[in-house]
């Protein structure tokens, strides 16, 4: 039996202090130890992208991470992008574009949209395919999802929100 | 019965491209799929599989494993002997039950077969118990290609069986010898799809728990909750009124969870034998290794044809990869059996004859993906036209056009019995063509300034939908399908649709509830739908085969239609007028021409619930606002055409995809936007069929891209956005005018790519056509070479 | 799809990890950033006893600027270096291979360092230390050494580091002044694993002629190759269509292919010539501009 070891960390805003088997997943970890099941697993070797969360503010794998390397980080989930039920800009640009069928990449495209539009504000549309292409989705085609992000894109520029 | 409501394109909410009522949810991150569900104690499952393509289990050693202090429990055939075969009734030819055990007894036959089931505290755990496993096994002969498994001397694959072949059937219709003796052109041609799988990007998972009152709860990532109940009741033997199936939000099926597959069952089972919950949820290993494949055939095609492209007949050899069983519950046959029975597509085929075969090979079952059969079946014809076109020195437009079954010729049937109700070929075709560019770019060089060379490519489709019975005989498979649906309306005038249907990412939940609302004359806001849970919704069938908008969408209407019949009776006492004289909008019920006399649904609902002094006697009214109705639909044939523009580097053999168009015609649409939605992923699903995907397994039977490292499935660069267009004749035989629209996107989009590839290398020697799936890199540069073609055995 | 067992020990430097890895020995392996291994781990086709965790070291990315090239210490994380003006500056054939590594998400968490030791023959950084003369600085508890990186792919995914050795750092070497690079590759996917690839790099003397060569082919034998063949074919020559043509037949000496699910061994054979003409061309043009 290996020994448990400790973790803190911070997720969407609140310190949580763990002890776990080294070998947990940080995708495991938020999903069955913190029961932030918004973070879906979908292949478990990084390529389909549905597992992507936010680590210091950059999108990365977290099937393909150790709970105990986000020691003392600070991690965003999709759970993080609502304001007590009132979907944000981004979140409301997939619904009235209808960004997604079945749901289950959502989430993983959802914080990887997030980071992307940070660092390029205003994208055109072959630069959003090519941000997606770490998200697999099956069920959209990618078309209405690339509609979304134009359409998140744009209402933050409008709302004066974008960053420059 | 007078059709409840005439729909013509757009009304109050059918036709209206309303948001889903289901995405905020998801958007947040709140849905529940089957892993996100906790019940204290839960207990995880991993299962132990065959290593082994083909071979007798010698010897199975638990000792290491049962030592692991926690292990809870291993499970083995000794324990769980109970198997099933497909329950179809009957088919054409001769079916040979094939018996599929839930864990492997004896003998394993195909790499990921499930041999024992570990019940540990968690995932990680049971996967260290697994590892702890040996068997001793004693390897047979081991059949990848289909046409090696039927020899007559090859091993057995189940022995007690007297061949691999499973099943037969032929049939004729016209003089087929003689059109092809007269013909001036015969084409002949093998044509090899490959192997493929949903893959959704939720893979499957199950957990049960029994209840305290001995009552099972089953939860499963499945399109089927109900017939699941019924196959765990029957197959188990337990009480079905003491089963609960629920889907949860599933993420995505695309036909392949509209199986039941042997966790379906070990995991109930180990729930009542345990009385502990238990949980698998299935890894993408497992998911590739195990969950049924799809769309590998082998295609002997052969098309007779005037000089003038008129097709005079065809003949086909349709050989089916079953794969090591005949997957439950549709059986291997389904992937051939539907090719063979949709064969002569949008045309007027007058002499045909084809031959199904359905072999065993030690690879996964093949079953149900988006489009079963005829993506496999489709793309074999249309790439021998394609080739006969070239050779008659016609375009395959040309070939379209002339065989095409004309706009008034509908209802028409087919030379193989399927009677097709109403379409526009000719319309819906040009309209694709005039989208795409499709003649002044085939008007072009095809050589561009950097050394690429471009292709356009078309094809269209001809799709059965919407899978009830008679649907379901005309492609060769007498089943029994219908749906049922309740409307009930509670005292407050909210509506609740209680459905048998499920939705797994086609917005059922938003698309019911429109057609409901429409056909009560209420508010959508006020119209709810349940699925997926068997404890609140109506026994139905579920969600596949381009079946829910008809079939799910006409039985609401049938049932809503009873529901506004019995409101407007009540309203009629109530407010003293003709029930025939009044009109339900919105939500309030007036008498024409008065709208001042008015009162709301709500009243109504309430006084019909709580006033007996206000409503009419109940010997004359019973004061219920429910209906159930039932709804088993003729076939409806919905159709469409695809247009694709392709660069090809003829020295990579690597091809850009740089413009897709889809018009399709499904009748009459409930939510254009989702219909759009379907469209585009069945293109994306099609082309990675077409230009990506194949499950590859070595001579040894050992598949060699179990992980999405090397099974390709397309990304958002894979493809350029989805141009869609509609071209709407309402189907006369459906309720609503409603054709299906799920699985025709997947239809034809791999065929115009693969015309594009053959336009593209339109000035080599040839004609090349390609004649398998998918065109990869290294298919092009075979097809360029003229090297590694499909033979003929 | 879960991990086995293992001891987890966090590196609070390299020095540390050093430390730890001569306690721990042959069963231990380094964990950086992970992006292969834990994929591995998952698979179970990896199963280390003990994993000394670098991914948290203090200044674990940092990119200097060194009078012959640029070093980069290995526990960078690839997109740092992607974006580093200093490599996109001094070293824009490999600002442009980071671009091709997998997806942003995957950069953000893999390292340079750890792409080179994980040693995947496709994989484009293991070429561009091949391309760019790179150095590695590897260190043991006991010991400091450089090794050229032609002397470090052993084979497929193996490297001369020893079980006790860390990669500390690489120095890419610049190319010369007024070269130019081409890099082209065939994936299937855009992110995917090349089938096949090829980095060129071209400077021209006063004359015209190439006064330097240097083609690194990638996913065409069980490490990345260096072309010398085709580098010798091209010195001292007048740079054309027809002598990159000529040249790029000579990859037939360094290609050893093996065939996989999505291309045959020929194949790669034959699209490397393809895409060393192409890489050759795109190197010309730039050396022309910088001329």
């Amino acid at each position: 039996m290996v020994d448990k070891k400790k973790i803190s960390l911070n997720v969407n805003g609140v310190t949580y202090d763990r002890e776990i088997e080294p070998r947990t997943l940080l995708s495991d970890f938020i999903r069955h130890h913190l029961d932030l099941t918004g973070t879906h697993v979908g292949c478990e070797h990084g390529i389909c992208g549905s597992c992507t969360i936010l680590m210091d503010g950059l999108p990365v794998r977290s099937c393909l991470t150790f709970a105990l390397q986000a020691e003392g980080k600070a991690i965003e989930t999709v759970e993080s992008l609502d304001t007590n039920g009132e979907l944000s800009p981004l979140q409301n640009a997939f619904w009235e574009n209808q960004g997604l069928q079945c749901g289950f990449c959502t989430p993983g495209i959802l914080m990887s949209m997030k980071a992307f539009l940070k660092h390029n504000p205003k994208p055109n549309r072959d630069e959003i395919r090519e941000a997606l292409s770490g998200n697999l989705c099956r069920c959209t085609g990618y078309h209405d999802i690339v509609d979304s992000v134009v359409a998140a894109a744009e209402a933050a520029i409008s709302s004066g929100t974008a960053k420059a | 019965m007078k059709k409840p409501i005439e729909i013509a394109g757009v009304t109050k909410h059918i036709g209206v491209p309303r948001k889903r009522t289901e995405d905020p949810q998801i958007l947040m991150g709140q849905a529940k799929y089957v892993d996100d569900i906790k019940l204290p104690g839960t207990l995880e499952v991993a299962f132990f599989r065959s290593t082994h393509a083909h071979a007798r289990i010698k010897n199975l050693k638990l000792d290491a494993a049962k030592a692991h202090p926690d292990c809870h429990h291993i499970f083995t055939n000794n324990e769980f002997s109970a198997g099933a075969t497909t329950f179809f009734p009957g088919t054409r030819g001769t079916l040979h039950p094939v018996l599929m055990p839930f864990l492997a007894k004896d003998k394993v036959r195909f790499v990921g077969e499930i041999i024992a089931a570990v019940v540990a505290p968690s995932r990680y755990i049971a996967e260290d118990i697994v590892d702890l496993i040996e068997v001793d096994y004693e390897t047979l002969p081991a059949y990848n290609d289909v046409e090696d498994a039927m020899q007559p001397d090859a091993a057995l694959i189940h022995e007690d069986l007297e061949s691999n072949i499973y099943y037969a059937d032929s049939f004729s219709n016209g003089d087929v010898d003689k059109a092809f003796a007269e013909a001036d052109l015969v084409v002949s041609e093998k044509i090899a799809t490959g192997r493929t799988s949903a893959a959704p990007m939720e893979t499957r998972g199950v957990m049960a728990t029994w209840g305290w009152d001995d009552t099972l709860t089953v939860w499963s990532s499945t399109q089927m909750p109900y017939p699941l109940r019924t196959s765990i009741a029957v197959n188990l033997g337990i009480p079905e009124q003491t089963i609960r199936v629920v889907a949860p939000t599933v993420g995505g099926g695309f036909g392949q969870k509209a199986h039941f597959f042997p966790d379906e069952f070990i995991l109930p089972w180990i729930a009542k034998e345990i009385k502990k919950p238990v949980k698998w949820v299935e890894d993408r290993r497992e998911h590739l290794l195990s969950a049924a494949h799809a769309k590998q055939c082998t295609i002997y095609m052969s098309i007779a044809f005037n000089k003038d492209g008129t097709m005079v007949g065809m003949k086909i050899k349709n050989i089916g990869d079953s794969g090591a069983y005949s997957q439950y519950p549709w059986s291997g046959l389904i992937e051939s059996v539907a090719a063979n029975n949709g064969a002569p597509g949008a045309f007027t085929v007058p002499n045909i004859s084809f031959e199904t075969v359905i072999c065993l090979t030690n690879k996964m079952s093949t079953g149900a993906y988006r489009g079963v059969g005829w993506s496999a079946g489709c793309y074999a014809r249309e790439m021998v036209m394609t080739k006969a076109a070239r050779l008659l020195n016609l375009d395959i437009v040309d070939i379209y056009r002339k065989n095409f079954i004309r706009h008034d010729e509908f209802p028409y049937t087919t030379s193989t019995n399927q009677t097709y109700d109403s379409g526009d070929y000719h319309k819906v075709l040009e309209k694709c063509l005039e989208l795409s560019d499709y003649a002044s770019t085939k008007k072009q060089s095809r050589a561009t300034e950097d050394g690429k060379l471009k292709g356009v490519g078309i094809a269209f489709f001809v799709e059965q939908t919407n899978w009830g019975s008679r649907s379901a005989e005309e492609s060769g498979f007498p089943a029994t399908l219908h749906d049922t649906t309740t409307v009930e309306m509670d005292p407050t005038g909210k509506v609740t649709v209680r459905s048998g249907q499920f939705s797994h990412g086609q917005g059922l939940k938003t698309t019911l509830a429109q057609v409901a609302a429409e056909t009560l004359g209420v508010p959508f806001e006020d119209v709810v739908v349940l699925d997926g849970d068997t404890a609140t919704g109506a026994y139905g069938m579920g969600t596949f085969a381009s079946r829910s908008a008809v079939i799910g969408g006409g039985s609401v209407i049938r049932a809503a239609t009873d529901v506004r019949n019995k409101l407007l009776t009540i309203a009629a006492h109530v407010m003293e007028a003709n029930a025939a004289d009044l009109e339900i909008d919105e939500g309030k019920i007036y008498v024409k021409g008065s709208p001042d006399r008015s009162m709301t649904v709500a009243e109504i609902a309430y006084i019909t619930f709580y006033d007996r002094f206000a409503r009419p006697d109940e010997d004359e009214v019973e004061p219920t606002l429910s209906a159930t109705r039932h709804y088993d639909p003729p076939a409806a044939y919905a159709n469409g055409s695809h247009a694709v523009h392709i660069e090809l580097d003829p020295l990579t053999g690597k091809l850009d995809i740089k413009r897709i168009v889809a018009v399709e015609d499904c009748g009459n649409m409930i939510n254009p936007k989702v219909v759009d939605g379907q469209m585009r992923g069945g293109a994306s699903q099609g082309l990675g069929m077409g230009l990506l995907e194949s499950l590859e397994y070595d001579e040894s039977g050992q598949l060699k891209n179990a992980s999405f490292m090397d099974f390709l499935i397309p990304n958002a660069t894979t493809l350029p956005d989805i141009e869609c267009a509609h071209i709407v004749t309402p189907s006369p035989y459906t309720e609503g005018g409603f054709k299906g629209a799920g699985e025709a996107a997947m239809l034809s989009v791999h065929i115009a790519l693969s015309n594009a590839l053959a336009d593209a290398l339109s000035e080599y020697d040839g004609p090349l056509v390609p004649m398998v799936t998918p065109i990869g890199p290294q298919q092009v540069m075979d097809l360029i070479n003229n090297v590694n073609q499909p033979q003929a055995r | 799809m879960k991990p086995a067992n293992f001891e987890y020990f966090r590196a609070t430097s390299l020095d540390h990890a050093c430390e730890l890895l001569r306690a721990h020995g042959d069963d231990a392996k380094i964990l950086a950033g992970g992006q292969s291994l834990i994929a591995a781990m998952n698979y179970r086709l990896a199963r280390p006893q003990f994993l000394i965790d670098i991914s948290n070291i203090d200044s674990p990315s940092e990119i200097t600027d060194e009078s012959d090239g640029v070093r980069i210490k290995a526990t960078t994380t690839q997109a740092i270096a992607e974006h580093d003006p200093v490599v996109r500056r001094r070293l824009p054939v490999l600002a442009n291979a980071l671009e091709h590594i997998a997806h942003f998400q995957i950069r953000n968490k893999g390292t340079v360092g750890g792409s080179i030791v994980n040693a995947d023959p496709a994989s484009e950084l293991p070429a561009m230390s091949l391309l760019l003369d790179a150095e590695f600085e590897i260190q043991s508890a006991s010991d400091k050494q450089v090794m050229a990186a032609e002397d470090f792919f052993i084979t497929y995914m193996t490297t001369a580091l020893q079980s006790d050795e860390v990669l500390i750092s690489i120095l890419f070497k610049a190319p010369p002044e007024n070269s130019g690079w081409g890099l082209h590759e065939v994936a299937r996917r855009a992110g995917d694993f090349a089938l096949v690839g090829s980095a060129a790099i071209i400077a021209l003397d006063d004359g015209g002629k190439c006064s330097f060569a240097r083609v690194v082919l990638f996913g065409v034998a069980s490490t990345p190759v260096r072309a010398t063949e085709v580098e010798d074919a091209l010195l001292g020559q007048s740079c054309s269509d027809a002598l990159f043509a000529e040249a790029a037949k000579k990859v037939s000496e360094v290609v050893d292919a093996e065939s996989d699910v999505h291309v045959t061994d020929e194949y790669r054979g034959n699209v490397a010539e393809v895409l060393t003409v192409r890489a050759l061309a795109d190197a010309l043009s730039r050396a022309q501009a910088a001329s």
